[in-house]
C-alpha cells in the first residue's frame, strides 16, 4: 500500500514537471540569465519534490515555485552584474546588430520578464500571469515599460 | 510595438532557447566541485529525472512528506558529503526549521565577523572547510517598530542587528541636475516622489534575506531580520539613469571585489576581461575609494565602515564631481515603523511585504500575542481551538480555517449542491497545525463547516466574519492604555474592507 502510494507520489510529480519545468525554465532564465536561471529552475524542482504533498494541493504551484525561485537566487546574486542573456543570432547579413541581448540585459527583471514571455515566446498575458504569480493588469505594466525602455535600449 | 521588434523578439527566444540547452548539456558533462545533498532521486541515478537539467543537483525528500518505500536519507552521511556553504541549506518544515535557519544565519554571521578581521591578513579561503564551528550570536543594538496595514504599531517591535540593516542615501553633494530627478528602486516597482524627500518611505522598500523566528514558552513571537536587502533583492536607489547608489552591509567582501563584481556587470557588460583593471584610488572621507572608468561610466566603490560597503555607479559624471557625492553619501536613519505581517505558507517561509497575497493567512503577533488573519488587523488569537475565518471583499469570499491540533477539514457547501472538502493549504507551522484556504463568489457559497477526521461535522466552531475587537486579541491588557483614534477605527469599521489593501501606507519621515 505504501509503495503504490509512493509511486503514485512519483508519477504525480513526473507529470508535474513535465509540464511546469520548462515553463518555470524560460521564466526564471528571463528573470534571471542562462546559469542562473538554469540553476534555479533544479533548484525549484528539488524543492518541489522535498514539499511535494504541499506543492501539490495550490491551486497555483508553478507560480508559487517561481517565488521560490526568486529567493533563491540570493544565493547566486552577484552585485551590479546583469543576467547573461545570449548574443542575438544575426538574421541578416546586412544587419547584424546583437545589442537585443544586451538591451533586455539592462531592463528591470520583471520588465525583461514579462518581454520575453509575452512577446519572445508568445505567452497570452493569462499564461505569463500566471508563472509569474502577478495580476494581468500588472503584468501589462510591466509589457508596457518594458517595451518602452527597451527601445530607448535599442536606440543607437 | 512594431512588427520588426517583434520579430527580433520572437526569434530571440530560439536564441535562448538553444542557449539553455547549451548551458544544461555542458553542465552535465562537466564535474561540479561541490557536491550537493543527494538522496533517493536525483537525475543521475534515475533517468526520468534527467532532464531537470543539472544532474548535481539531487532531489531530496522531506522526511514529513517522503513516500514509503523511497530508501531513507541518512542525515549523518549527508553531512558528510555536504561540502556546499551553510548558508546554501534549506529551511525544513516546522519551528525546527526556523532554529536550524538562526542557527544558520549565526554561523554566517560569524563567518562574516572573522572573515573582516582577518581578510587583511590572508587571502580568505571560501570553502566550507574554512568554516568555524562557534557561533556568535548577533547582538541586537536596537528595535524596529512594526505596524499593521492600518498603521497601528502595536506589533511586537523587530531586532535590529550589528550591520545587518540600513540604507545609504546621497545627501549632499549630488549636482542639482541629479537631485532632481525621481529616485527609484532596482528591482522594485517603487517610485518615490523627490519633493516627499524621503527615500526611506516605503515600506515594501525592505525585504528581509533571512528571517529567524522563535516562539519561547510564553508564546511570544520574536522575529529577527537578518540581511536587510532594499527593493526587490537588489540594494540599490538609482537617481534616473546616471547614479545608482548600492550597499552591500554585513559583507566579507573587499572593496576591491566589489568593485570588480560591480564592475564587471555594469561597466564593461559582456566585454569580460580575465583580470581586473588598476582602479583609480580615490579619498572618500577617511576610507580609500577605488574607481574605474570606462568612458562616460564609471564605479566608485569605497568601505564605509567594517563589514558595509557602498558603491556608486554613474553615467555622465566627473571623477570629481563621483567623490563629491560619495563624501555625502551617508547611512540613512532608520525608519521607525516598519510593517512586517508574518504571512503562513506552504513551506513555513516568513516573507516580507513584498510576498503579501490576498487570499493568505497572515500569522502575526500583537502584543505578544500570535494570531491568524486575512489581514492583520481582523487577527484571530490562536488560543487553541480550531477557527473558522472569513473575509468578503466585492463579491468574493475567502474562507480560512486554521486549528493548532488534530485532524480536521474544512467543508464548504455551494448553492449548485455541490460540496468541496478544501485541501489543506498549509502545514507544520508551530503553534499552527493546518490552514485551509478557499476563495469563492459570495453568491455561490450555501455554507462551510469544520469536519473531523471521520468526515463528520464538528459543532460549535464560531466564525470569525466581523472585525474582532482589538481588546479580544490582546489577550493580556490594553495594548498601551488608552487606544488612540485609528485603533478605535479599526476596532469598530472596516466592514467589506479589501484585504489587498495591505499595500502599505508610507510611514512620512519623522
Amino acid at each position: 500500500m505504501g509503495a503504490e502510494s509512493g509511486m503514485t507520489d512519483v508519477s504525480a510529480f513526473e507529470t508535474f514537471v513535465g509540464d511546469a519545468e520548462p515553463r518555470l525554465r524560460r521564466t526564471l532564465v528571463a528573470r534571471f540569465g542562462v546559469e542562473v536561471g538554469n540553476d534555479l529552475t533544479a533548484d525549484v524542482i528539488a524543492y518541489a519534490w522535498e514539499h511535494w504533498e504541499a506543492i501539490a494541493s495550490m491551486a497555483n504551484p508553478v507560480g508559487y515555485l517561481y517565488r521560490v525561485g526568486q529567493s533563491s537566487a540570493r544565493r547566486y546574486r552577484r552585485w551590479g552584474r546583469r543576467p547573461s542573456l545570449p548574443v542575438e543570432e544575426s538574421f541578416s547579413p546586412a544587419d547584424p546588430e546583437p545589442a537585443l541581448g544586451a538591451a533586455l540585459a539592462r531592463l528591470r527583471p520583471d520588465q525583461r520578464t514579462a518581454v520575453l514571455l509575452v512577446h519572445a515566446y508568445g505567452w497570452s498575458y493569462a499564461e505569463a500571469a500566471e508563472v509569474l504569480d502577478i495580476p494581468i493588469t500588472t503584468l501589462r505594466n510591466h509589457l508596457h515599460r518594458g517595451l518602452a525602455r527597451l527601445r530607448q535600449n535599442l536606440e543607437p | 510595438m512594431t512588427n520588426g521588434l517583434d520579430t527580433r523578439l520572437h526569434r530571440y527566444s530560439e536564441t535562448l532557447d538553444a542557449a539553455i540547452s547549451v548551458d544544461v548539456t555542458t553542465r552535465s558533462a562537466r564535474t561540479r566541485p561541490e557536491t550537493r545533498v543527494r538522496g533517493s532521486i536525483d537525475s543521475q541515478s534515475n533517468p526520468r529525472f534527467a532532464h531537470f537539467g543539472d544532474p548535481h543537483r539531487a532531489l531530496r525528500r522531506n522526511r514529513h512528506t517522503a513516500a514509503a518505500g523511497e530508501p531513507e536519507v541518512r542525515a549523518r552521511e549527508l553531512r558528510g558529503a555536504r561540502t556546499s556553504p551553510p548558508g546554501a541549506g534549506r529551511a525544513q518544515p516546522g519551528l525546527r526549521g526556523i532554529r536550524v535557519c538562526l542557527a544558520v544565519a549565526g554561523v554566517a554571521t560569524s563567518v562574516g565577523l572573522i572573515w573582516n578581521t582577518t581578510r587583511d591578513q590572508a587571502v580568505p579561503d571560501r570553502s566550507a572547510a574554512s568554516v568555524p564551528t562557534t557561533t556568535i550570536a548577533p547582538t541586537p543594538i536596537g528595535t524596529l517598530r512594526a505596524i499593521d496595514e492600518g498603521g497601528h504599531n502595536h506589533l511586537d517591535t523587530i531586532q535590529i542587528t550589528p550591520r545587518t540593516i540600513g540604507w545609504f542615501v546621497a545627501g549632499t553633494g549630488l549636482p542639482p541636475d541629479l537631485a532632481k530627478l525621481p529616485i527609484s528602486y532596482a528591482g522594485s516597482q517603487a517610485a518615490v516622489d523627490p519633493t516627499e524627500a524621503d527615500p526611506l518611505g516605503p515600506s515594501a522598500l525592505f525585504e528581509c534575506a533571512s528571517w529567524t523566528a522563535n516562539i519561547p514558552d510564553d508564546g511570544h513571537l520574536a522575529a529577527t531580520c537578518s540581511g536587510l536587502v532594499g527593493g526587490d533583492l537588489v540594494s540599490q536607489v538609482n537617481y534616473g539613469d546616471r547614479l545608482g547608489i548600492g550597499v552591500d552591509l554585513g559583507s566579507a567582501t573587499t572593496a576591491q571585489e566589489l568593485l570588480w563584481m560591480v564592475a564587471d556587470g555594469g561597466l564593461w557588460g559582456y566585454e569580460r576581461f580575465p583580470n581586473p583593471p588598476v582602479p583609480t584610488e580615490v579619498a572618500v572621507g577617511d576610507a580609500t575609494g577605488y574607481l574605474y572608468r570606462n568612458g562616460d561610466r564609471a564605479v566608485l566603490a569605497w568601505e564605509h565602515s567594517p563589514g558595509v560597503l557602498v558603491w556608486l555607479q554613474s553615467t555622465g559624471i566627473d571623477d570629481a564631481t563621483l567623490a563629491t557625492i560619495a563624501r555625502g553619501t551617508y547611512p540613512a536613519p532608520l525608519p521607525d515603523r516598519l510593517a512586517l505581517p508574518l504571512v503562513v505558507g506552504p513551506a513555513h517561509t516568513l516573507r516580507g511585504l513584498g510576498d503579501l497575497k490576498t487570499d493568505q493567512l497572515k500569522w502575526a503577533s500583537i502584543d505578544g500575542h500570535s494570531c491568524v488573519g486575512f489581514t492583520v488587523t481582523r487577527c484571530t488569537p490562536l488560543d487553541g481551538e480550531p477557527h473558522l475565518i472569513t473575509e468578503a471583499f466585492d463579491d468574493q469570499m475567502l474562507i480560512g480555517a486554521v486549528w493548532t491540533a488534530g485532524d480536521i477539514g474544512l467543508r464548504v457547501h455551494l448553492t449548485s449542491g455541490d460540496i468541496v472538502d478544501v485541501p489543506r493549504t498549509f502545514v507544520g507551522l508551530e503553534p499552527i497545525s493546518e490552514t485551509h484556504v478557499a476563495q469563492y463568489r459570495s453568491g455561490d457559497v450555501a455554507g462551510f463547516e469544520l469536519v473531523d477526521g471521520a468526515g463528520a461535522s464538528i459543532p460549535d466552531i464560531a466564525v470569525q466574519s466581523t472585525p474582532p475587537s482589538l481588546t479580544t486579541i490582546v489577550v493580556g491588557g490594553p495594548l498601551d492604555g488608552q487606544p488612540s483614534a485609528e485603533r478605535e477605527r479599526a476596532v469598530d469599521g472596516g466592514g467589506g474592507r479589501r484585504p489587498d489593501a495591505l499595500r502599505q501606507p508610507r510611514p512620512k519621515a519623522s
